[in-house]
């Protein structure tokens, strides 16, 4: 049994029973507490000062080798970036030699999250929500022609048939927009470098790629000329309504004079006969004898988009193939 | 003064003062620092079982910093990468078909010499972000330089395409306000001066004595004398097949020998040689064999595209008392 301690009081003149002494407890405990808790420090820094874990190790080493190459990988990707530029120059003075216009800048890929972060994130809701209000009713009344559109023709087979009647293919197999080289109008003659009026678009394949007729027809010419001038080898299709296609330079041809062809038949092959400074397509669309721009009539195999980027490029004065 | 304390001797029947003496304070001193230590080293060992140590905390956070600006230089990497894709296709894809050339092959692309490989101590090697950059900068330099190469190629196929461009005859070799009169039979005709049916072999552009006529395309002057029926003729070869030819000058404007632009005025429309008027006879021959000129001279240019090509000629007014004139 714990011996009870006493005090004396003076002014009862007696010994009485002390308190338990919380507040000495209080301060012993905060004591060990706070005695422990240095001393596990100190031990915890000694423990880490003389003893080195696994994973400490690797660490250690991988940081070090981190840091040891990352001069080097700087320096190297700066060289890296350096060649580039150069490289990036001599493109653009090749491309703008050979097409006699600048080289469009390309749009920096934005896979930097942190410009779109950085932009007026107010102004982007604004143009955001415009664009797709405006998507919303172009959506709809695209519906509503599409529909209309089916109404009149989907049902009747004959109709279609009469569609594919008219020129309506691009006449290079699986066309990209950046084949489309020159456009119609006024553009530049590569000889001697002055505007003229280019009565066609020059589509920019390889030698010897198929193709294709643009719409159900009958061949009306199909020459053959090594003339170092002129349209070289072309083929001439009729279509329905006056509506006649041409396709010149070629460097073989499939059909002959008076032949049916079909919309997407291959019947020629690209080459650079005639008056034609590199392979390509020289392609044409004419009505009752007048050329007109064959952009109108890609209407099938690319979106919306896309042919506004086309007719974008075919107003761009540059050097045409032939 | 702390208050004394006391405790009751039941033997004594009396309060006795409780007195600390130094044995008792040494004992409850080494009490609570054993106290401490064992509290310390349960902690401890309790720490180090469960949590990382303080080098590790530390170490792995600048792991994470360092990794972190690595993965910003692969990134980097990647971009610079993706550029140079970009070029390669415009060089496969575009300019290479333009040109007639065949694209690289794709395993040439990477079969270049052009960066270098890593030194790396086994420990280095274990890093994957360390290897992965060392590769790609590795693979990028090759690229680079085949890239280069390529470009360099197409180059030499540029300059070679615009010679052929420059030199070919393409142009009216009079300014079209001071012709006065344009044949274009090609083939046989009438001869004006023979009265019998002959071969025309090229277009005769009629315009005053004097009119400055002009190279159709950059050139060298192989001939500039009198010869027979021509009178005082230029012949301009162009090289890549082209030969272009200039009859019945009054005077010339360059001597054999010499190199000329499209453009540049070579002499003045006369009437030496079999010609009954001052006029021009322009002929183009292909690899030795005469052409139809109307094909090389764009008549349907208009007049101020036209000027940009005879600005760089000399003005010269035209000169009606040239010597050497010939009227048969």
């Amino acid at each position: 049994m714990a011996r009870h301690k006493y005090y004396y009081n003076p002014k009862t003149l007696r010994y009485e029973l002390a308190r338990f002494p919380w507040a000495t407890w209080f301060f012993r405990v905060a004591g060990v507490a706070i005695v422990s808790g240095l001393f596990f420090y100190g031990l915890l820094l000694l423990v880490n000062r003389f003893t080195e874990t696994e994973l400490e190790h690797k660490l250690r080493t991988e940081n070090r080798a981190l840091k040891n190459h990352r001069g080097t990988i700087e320096y190297e990707l700066n060289n890296a970036h350096a060649a580039l530029a150069s490289l990036s120059g001599k493109d653009k003075e090749i491309y703008q030699r050979i097409f006699l216009t600048p080289k469009a800048e390309e749009a920096e890929d934005t896979g930097d999250a942190q410009d779109i972060l950085q932009t007026d994130l107010e102004g982007f809701h604004q143009v955001a929500d415009r664009l797709i209000s405006q998507t919303d009713v172009t959506y709809a009344k695209a519906s509503l022609a599409s529909w209309n559109f089916a109404q009149l023709f989907w049902p009747k087979k004959e109709d279609v048939s009469e569609l594919q009647q008219y020129p309506t293919l691009i006449p290079i197999q699986d066309f990209k927009l950046s084949q489309f080289v020159c456009g119609f109008g006024e553009q530049l003659n590569p000889f001697n470098k002055l505007l003229y009026h280019h009565e066609g678009v020059d589509l920019e394949a390889e030698l010897g790629a198929p193709v294709l007729a643009t719409g159900d027809g009958r061949v009306i010419a199909a020459v053959r000329q090594t003339t170092p001038y002129g349209e070289g080898n072309y083929v001439e299709i009729e279509h329905i309504n006056g509506y006649r296609t041409r396709y010149e330079h070629l460097a073989e041809i499939n059909v002959q004079r008076g032949q049916r062809v079909q919309q997407g038949q291959v019947i020629a092959q690209v080459g650079m006969t005639g008056e034609a400074t590199a392979p390509h397509l020289h392609y044409m669309v004419l009505k009752n004898g007048n050329p007109i721009n064959p952009i109108l009539f890609f209407t099938e195999q690319i979106d919306e988009h896309s042919w506004i980027q086309l007719a974008e490029i075919g107003k761009q004065v540059k050097q045409a193939l032939d | 003064m702390a208050r004394m304390r006391y405790h009751y001797n039941p033997e004594t029947c009396q309060y006795e003062p409780i007195i600390h003496t130094g044995r008792h304070f040494l004992n409850q001193t080494g009490r609570f620092i054993l106290i401490c230590l064992i509290l310390a080293f349960g902690g401890l060992a309790y720490y180090l079982t469960h949590y990382p140590s303080v080098d590790e905390n530390q170490l792995t956070r600048e792991n994470h910093e360092l990794k972190w600006q690595w993965g910003e230089l692969q990134n980097e990497i990647r971009h610079v990468s993706n550029q140079l894709r970009a070029l390669e296709h415009d060089d496969d894809d575009h300019y290479r078909v333009l040109l007639a050339m065949n694209p690289l092959d794709p395993s040439m692309r990477l079969a270049g010499a052009g960066g270098h490989a890593p030194v790396l101590l086994p420990a280095e090697e274990s890093v994957s972000e360390i290897l992965g950059a060392y590769d790609s900068l590795f693979r990028l330099g090759n690229r680079i330089e085949v890239h280069e190469q390529s470009l360099k190629e197409l180059e030499a196929e540029v300059a070679v395409k615009e010679r052929q461009l420059s030199t070919r005859p393409a142009m009216q070799p009079i300014d079209n306000r001071q012709l006065t009169r344009f044949n274009s039979i090609f083939g046989m005709r009438l001869h004006p001066v023979y009265r019998d049916w002959r071969n025309h072999n090229g277009l005769d552009l009629t315009a005053p004595q004097g009119t400055p006529v002009y190279a159709t395309g950059d050139g060298i002057i192989s001939f500039a004398a009198y010869n027979g029926g021509y009178g005082n003729v230029v012949y301009i070869n162009h090289g890549f097949g082209f030969e272009s030819r200039y009859g019945h000058l009054s005077k010339f404007n360059t001597q054999a020998g010499q190199q000329v632009k499209r453009g540049d005025l070579i002499g003045f429309v006369g009437s030496t040689g079999v010609s009954t008027t001052p006029h021009l006879h322009y002929e183009v021959l292909y690899h030795g064999k005469y052409v139809n000129p109307i094909n090389f001279m764009y008549r349907d240019v208009k007049q101020e595209e036209y000027n940009k090509l005879i600005r760089k000629a000399p003005t010269v007014l035209p000169d009606n008392k040239s010597s050497g004139v010939e009227r048969r």
